[in-house]
């Protein structure tokens, strides 16, 4: 079980470095983006420490803006390791989904 | 305005009743002394009350400013801050870390009131397990090497204002040749590498009645380990140095650096710590 939570964090964390390569984006905001591509369970709790650690590992970078609401919001951006990281994830990504889905249509019924 | 939640009138009660406590021990242990006439013991007892004070006023003040930062949250979101504000003050982070991530959890909590969401959709049914994830992210993970070196910065602090108070107490010319009891320093020491962890713990946990507990039992096994080594084992020698014998923990200034050297090497062991954890995440 534990397995299965570190590659669902090591996936998301992947969706979240892709949603970022679109441009800067804040935490709620990419919450609500993973949940439009259909990541229904997930919220802002398990989002919010991988930004953070992202953020301390270097492969992310923040924008501090005045926010209508109250405090200043981060606005997350990736870093040069973060595009790096990125495309690390595509290519594993890519290379764990073709072995899965042959391995799938060969041995479907 | 927002009424103050129980918790928070709690916490206010629990900030006078301690600082009363502490001022009423200063006044007995100074009466007892006999010390009251005295210039030095009066400073001292003036300087614990405008402590004592500050402390409920500072409570009082960062009450007050939860309050007013969070006037837009709905009563759920609101209570669900005032929460996980409180747990972070029991967890290994610097000040500044918490302030931030506190101010990151606002703004997510002011986004999710004007959206009407429900508290659970934002931060799960577990929030100790949401500070806990927080607390990782930052990169503190080894809690006992943290605790061990956060001990020895706090039994190195506590030495030195024992042996500051005493100074201030003696005629002595020389801070050097000041000494300080064996005893009082076996009360601090456990305080210094138990009680503080298990003191930011329960405080992590919310569990304030035990924040009292802990530091009173420590006092109470002390007071019966010193009193039953008085009464049955002070003939034998090492038992009287123990209970009666004193020593100065800064007899030279080599002897400070060397402290202050300890002091900032503990201090850098962490932050080494911190880089190591977050490279392993």
């Amino acid at each position: 079980m534990a397995q299965v939570t570190q590659l669902l964090k090591g996936i998301l964390q992947g969706c979240i470095l892709s949603i970022l390569s679109g441009g800067e984006m804040y935490g709620y905001k990419i919450v609500e983006d993973l949940k439009s591509y259909g990541f229904d369970d997930i919220h802002e709790a398990t989002v919010y420490p991988i930004l953070t650690r992202l953020n301390k590992q270097g492969i992310l970078a923040f924008d501090k803006r005045p926010s209508e609401l109250g405090p200043p919001r981060k606005y997350y951006r990736l870093t040069q390791e973060g595009k790096k990281e990125l495309e690390i994830f595509s290519s594993t990504w890519n290379n764990i989904s073709k072995i899965v889905d042959t391995m799938l249509k060969e041995n479907s019924l | 305005m927002r009424k103050l939640t129980k918790k928070s009138r709690w916490m206010l009660y629990l900030s006078i009743f301690i600082s009363s406590l502490v001022v009423l021990s200063a006044l007995l242990y100074f009466q007892a002394a006999k010390e009251k006439s005295d210039y030095i013991s009066k400073a001292i007892l003036i300087i614990i009350i405008i402590i004592a004070v500050l402390a409920v006023i500072s409570m009082i003040i960062s009450r007050l400013r939860i309050r007013k930062n969070t006037s837009n949250l709905t009563p759920a979101f609101f209570e669900t801050y005032e929460q996980i504000s409180d747990k972070l003050q029991g967890v290994a982070m610097s000040n500044l870390e918490k302030k931030e991530t506190l101010s990151d959890i606002l703004d997510l909590f002011l986004l999710a009131s004007k959206d009407k969401r429900k508290v659970a959709d934002v931060v799960g049914n577990d929030i100790d397990d949401f500070v806990y994830q927080i607390q990782q992210s930052f990169g503190y993970r080894s809690k006992l090497v943290f605790n061990i070196l956060t001990g020895i910065q706090y039994s190195i602090l506590y030495l030195f204002m024992m042996q500051g108070v005493e100074y201030l107490k003696s005629n002595e010319n020389s801070f050097y040749n000041v000494g300080i009891s064996i005893s009082m320093a076996l009360y601090l020491i456990p305080l210094a590498f138990i009680g503080i962890p298990l003191i930011t713990n329960f405080i992590r946990k919310n569990k304030l009645g035990l924040v009292i507990v802990v530091p009173l039992c420590i006092l109470v096994m002390f007071i019966v380990f010193m009193e039953t080594m008085h009464k049955y084992f002070i003939d034998i020698p090492w038992v009287y140095t123990l209970v009666e014998g004193d020593f100065s923990c800064i007899p030279s200034l080599g002897m400070l650096i060397l402290w202050l050297v300890l002091l900032a090497i503990a201090s850098l062991l962490k932050w080494v710590q911190r880089k190591v954890s977050i490279s392993k995440l």
